[in-house]
């Protein structure tokens, strides 16, 4: 089945619920309202002209008023593939009902999920932080999160980054200083190897 | 007075009535089994495992969050550093999801490049993980054999792209050089002898009595949890699930070539035990070499008019036509899956019109294969453990990411 | 150069006479000779099993470390390997895990080698050329080699360490278990031999072949005397099911469970570092050479056979033929079920703990057993039936 003859057959089932099926040449893939979203997950598994066994990856984007949750479906005995999608309903209120209760694979995406975006899945039996430790603070994939700066006294990149630059500068007017006197080196030459510019070959 | 632990292991433990608890081991980040940085925390009641928790994250680099912030070609060198033993693969599905999200056609020989080079890189990847799961059982010589091998395999990805583990080869519609008659030549030679040497491997591994006793019957997921679970790759296959995406959602050119998908029969131990597990990837093996051969066979020379030389050695062997910036439409997004020798690794991407992705996600098939490793090992001995994690075969690079 | 001795200390107080003699004469020389065998032993072991197992993996093995003294220079196949390792292990930390037992951590590696030093004291090397030979040897050298043991699961147990613990337990559970089919193993020589003196279960082995009341003559080069022929085909399984043992007791694969390294990251071993790393080393090199010494005087005839048989009557220099000759033989002999045990390491997997106790258990104990029968049965009917 193609992702519009899975759309149509959900919509059938589903009405009004069901607020979209895009199927370009990229990507197919049908938008369902949060509520329900376990609803749809369950039928598209259950019912035997989709039979979508497999769970393959579970993620969001950070669209910053709302976040959209993705799934990516595929069915082996039928071979065909869907991918549903649900937005939260707000940035702060950023929650979506969980699929462990459909697919166990659901589990630790979901907790991926939840460590690097933020968003919350309600129902899931163990939210916790899966790739960061667990005292670490923010979702470093939404895109209002910086560098941090230091975690546990090791320096973020953001703190190594100011501190280059700092020797940077320090460099620099060292050279300057010693310019004033004798011919420093070739202009051409910076003082970090990649601020090198070699005559003849082109940046 | 005796009980039986819950799990499929079925090992009988007595009760006793003296005070015991249960030994809690903390088996890694530094440990010899763990195949890299993997944690797992084991609860034993004397060698059998109650239960178990994988916990990874201990290399997590947030590639996610890089790709955001690079160009789509620079992220390419990255991919190489999610499953670092098929970096190979990593990079063909990438490149694959980024000339898709684009819109690039690619030429027919680049076609059979990638196949190639994908094909040889799983025989590579399965050299290596064939080696370390004969370590994790207590055979050492064969890993040293498979090196043996895989050795010859990283001086034909050096030869040709200067990396013998992170190779940035594939670029985004084209590869980094053409390769010579001499080093097909010489790949050709290479595949004669994993051809030859398979045999010794399945004489020292495979078909070896002690080999099939500490791997047969242990760790057996069924069909069902393999799919619940979303298990790829060849641990889905030993779980007697005919599924490959290379034949079932073909991608690239594979439609083009004839081989068979190894499935296990469960004419040995169990479906979807250790074992079964192991002897897929043997199999494996045996089929990429076809591909890789039939892939020579076919390939077209270069057509000037689509695939010009590069200009100097040091530029890649791009098709022509490919921008120098790249820019993917708004609001287009791609869900791209290959099969790497791990399993399934897809790319989710998703644009908004920038020269860097909006969001990049990486499906790791490790990621999801150790998911499922309390499932099924509890009820087993912790020699066990070892081996069923070595059966499924995990890179840690991927899995943390 | 006894007597000059005796006369100088016949100067000194009777109790002191009587302490100085036995300590001149008995101990300090057997404690010379049996350092002096077992230390090269352990060291040329360990540097041979390197070597084999880099031939049988395919790379060259240590290969470097010879003599360099002024105009000789040579690598010396890399022999000097071992003894430049010891160096470097002796400016090793000796690191003593906090929180563990910390004399008993001290001690366990002593008593590991202690265990395997004094294998060496009833082992005959050759015609008269041992430390000691006991009525009671076989069973002296049996129960040596168990104090290997205690010292493993002192190990453990002070090691503080989770690891160290399992690593210990299996070790007592594997060893204790495979004692049992190792001794019965071991009992059907001593049958056929009516001792358990070393010296005389050798002897015995160059009598001819007695084939189930069958005595055939034949002389001592043939070979055909030896324990292993005795009861055909039993003393053969005997002598399988004691190398089988003699693997387990040693921890050598497949049945290396207390210290595999890809499972308890190094078992009872885990905490140790250094010297006292290294004496469990020597002592498990040392050990393997006795224990295949062992099942050579039981079964392959000790030093006869067809190299003492034809060369006893020629001399080499001072040194009569039937010792030299006789030792090279139960050298060769040994050092070839040495090999053998190193090959067996590089080719297969581990076994499991379960399986390594079903296979004591449940195959190695009752073939021992019919093996020890047989033997009896066999040392009846050569000795004329029951009653005379």
């Amino acid at each position: 089945m193609t992702v519009t003859e899975i759309g149509a057959l959900l919509k059938e089932r589903f009405g009004e619920k069901i607020l979209e099926v895009v199927d370009d040449e990229r990507h197919g893939h049908v938008r369902v309202a949060a509520d329900a979203w376990v609803a749809v997950a369950t039928f598209l598994r259950d019912d035997p002209r989709t039979r979508m066994e497999m769970c393959h990856d579970v993620t969001a984007v950070d669209w910053i008023e709302h976040f959209d949750v993705v799934v990516h479906l595929y069915s082996l005995a039928k071979k065909h593939k869907v991918a549903l999608k649900t937005k939260t309903p707000s940035r702060d209120d950023a929650t979506c009902p969980s699929l462990t209760g459909v697919w166990p694979a659901a589990d630790w995406h979901e907790r991926e999920t939840w460590d690097l975006m933020g968003v919350r899945f309600t129902g899931h039996p163990d939210l916790r932080r899966i790739l960061l430790p667990e005292d670490w603070e923010g979702h470093p994939l939404r895109k209002d999160e910086g560098n941090p700066l230091e975690y546990h006294g090791i320096p973020g990149i953001a703190a190594i980054r100011g501190a280059e630059e700092r020797l940077r500068e320090e460099e620099l007017a060292k050279k300057k200083q010693r310019a004033g006197g004798h011919p420093g080196p070739h202009p051409a030459v910076g003082s970090h190897p990649t601020d090198g510019v070699t005559p003849g070959v082109k940046p | 007075m005796s009980a039986t632990h819950p799990g499929s292991g079925g090992y009988i433990v007595p009760t006793r009535d003296v005070a015991s608890e249960e030994l809690v081991l903390n088996m890694g980040p530094q440990h010899p089994a763990t195949h890299g940085v993997l944690r797992v925390a084991v609860k034993t009641d004397g060698e059998v495992v109650l239960d178990c928790e994988p916990m990874v994250g201990n290399i997590h680099r947030c590639k996610e969050k890089i790709a955001e912030n690079v160009t789509y070609v620079q992220f390419m060198p990255y991919t190489d550093r999610l499953d670092y033993l098929a970096a190979m693969n990593n990079e063909e599905c990438y490149a694959r999801a980024a000339e898709k999200l684009l819109g690039l056609k690619l030429p027919e020989r680049i076609e059979y490049l990638r196949v190639i080079f994908a094909e040889a890189g799983r025989i590579s990847s399965h050299l290596m993980s064939i080696g370390t799961y004969g370590l994790d059982v207590g055979a050492i010589t064969p890993f040293l054999y498979c090196f043996r091998e895989r050795e010859e395999a990283n001086h034909l990805f050096e030869k040709i792209s200067g990396g013998r583990m992170l190779y940035h080869y594939m670029r985004i519609g084209g590869v980094a050089r053409d390769p010579d008659d001499a080093w097909i030549q010489r790949l050709l030679q290479f595949l004669d002898q994993v051809e030859e040497k398979m045999d010794e491997y399945n004489t020292l591994m495979t078909w070896n009595k002690l080999f099939q006793e500490r791997t047969m019957n242990i760790g057996v997921l069924s069909r069902e949890k393999a799919l619940a679970f979303g298990i790829t790759g060849p641990a889905l296959r030993a779980s007697g699930i005919d599924w490959d995406c290379r034949r079932d959602d073909p991608y690239g050119i594979y439609d083009r070539f004839k081989w068979e998908v190894p499935v296990a029969d469960g004419k040995h131990g169990t479906l979807g035990d250790c074992w079964n597990r192991h002897y897929i990837r043997a199999l494996e093996m045996k089929q990429s070499i076809s591909i890789v051969r039939q892939a020579i066979d076919k390939m077209p020379k270069a057509n000037p008019d689509e695939l010009p030389p590069p200009e100097s050695p040091h530029k890649p062997f791009l098709a022509k036509g490919v921008p120098r910036s790249l820019q993917a439409p708004k609001g287009a997004e791609v869900y791209v899956r290959s099969e790497n020798p791990r399993g399934e690794l897809a790319f989710y991407m998703v644009s908004d019109g920038g020269k860097s992705p909006y969001r990049v996600k990486v499906r790791g098939p490790s990621f999801c294969n150790i998911a499922l490793l309390p499932e099924v090992t509890r009820g087993y001995l912790l020699s066990d453990l070892v081996a069923i994690i070595g059966s499924i075969d995990i890179v840690l690079g991927e899995v943390d990411r | 150069m006894r007597e000059g001795l005796t006369n100088l200390l016949s100067g000194l107080p009777q109790w002191l006479q009587d302490i100085a003699l036995p300590v001149l004469f008995g101990l300090i020389p057997a404690v010379i000779i049996v350092l002096g065998v077992v230390t090269p032993v352990g060291l040329v072991g360990i540097w041979g099993e390197r070597r084999i197992a880099g031939k049988i993996q395919d790379r060259v093995g240590p290969d470097r470390v010879g003599i360099s003294l002024g105009p000789i220079k040579s690598r010396l196949f890399g022999l000097g390997q071992s003894v430049a390792d010891g160096v470097k292990l002796l400016g090793k930390e000796d690191f003593i895990p906090p929180g563990g037992l910390g004399l008993m951590f001290l001690c366990a590696p002593l008593v590991v080698f202690a265990g395997a030093l004094a294998l060496f004291a009833a082992l005959p090397f050759g015609p008269a050329l041992w430390a000691a030979d006991p009525n009671l040897g076989i069973f002296y050298l049996l129960s040596v080699g168990a104090l290997e043991v205690l010292g493993v699961l002192m190990a453990g147990w002070s090691s503080n360490n989770k690891w160290s613990l399992l690593g210990a337990m299996r070790e007592v559970a594997q060893v204790i278990s495979y004692e049992i089919p190792m001794a019965i193993a071991a009992l059907c020589p001593v049958l056929l031999a009516g001792s358990m003196k070393m010296s005389s279960i050798v002897a015995d082995q160059t009598n001819g072949l007695d084939l189930w009341g069958l005595h055939i003559a034949a002389p001592e080069a043939t070979a055909l005397g030896w324990n292993l022929f005795a009861a055909f085909p039993f003393n053969i399984i005997a002598f399988v099911v004691f190398y089988i043992c003699a693997l387990a007791a040693l921890k050598r694969a497949p049945f290396d469970l207390p210290e595999c390294e890809s499972e308890l990251v190094a078992g009872f071993l885990t905490e140790y570092s250094g010297m006292r790393w290294s004496l469990f080393f020597l002592g498990e090199y040392a050990a393997m050479w006795a224990m295949s010494g062992i099942a050579t005087v039981l079964w392959l005839g000790g030093w006869t056979g067809p190299l003492h048989g034809f060369l006893a009557g020629v001399d080499v220099g001072p040194i009569p033929g039937g010792v030299f000759f006789g030792t090279l033989a139960f050298v060769v002999k040994t050092t070839i079920l040495f090999l053998l045990m190193i090959q067996i390491r590089w080719t297969l997997p581990r076994l499991r703990l379960d399986q390594v106790m079903s296979l004591c258990y449940k195959y190695l104990i009752p073939a021992a057993m019919l093996c020890m029968l047989a033997s009896g049965a066999a040392a009846l009917l050569a000795s004329g039936g029951a009653g005379s």
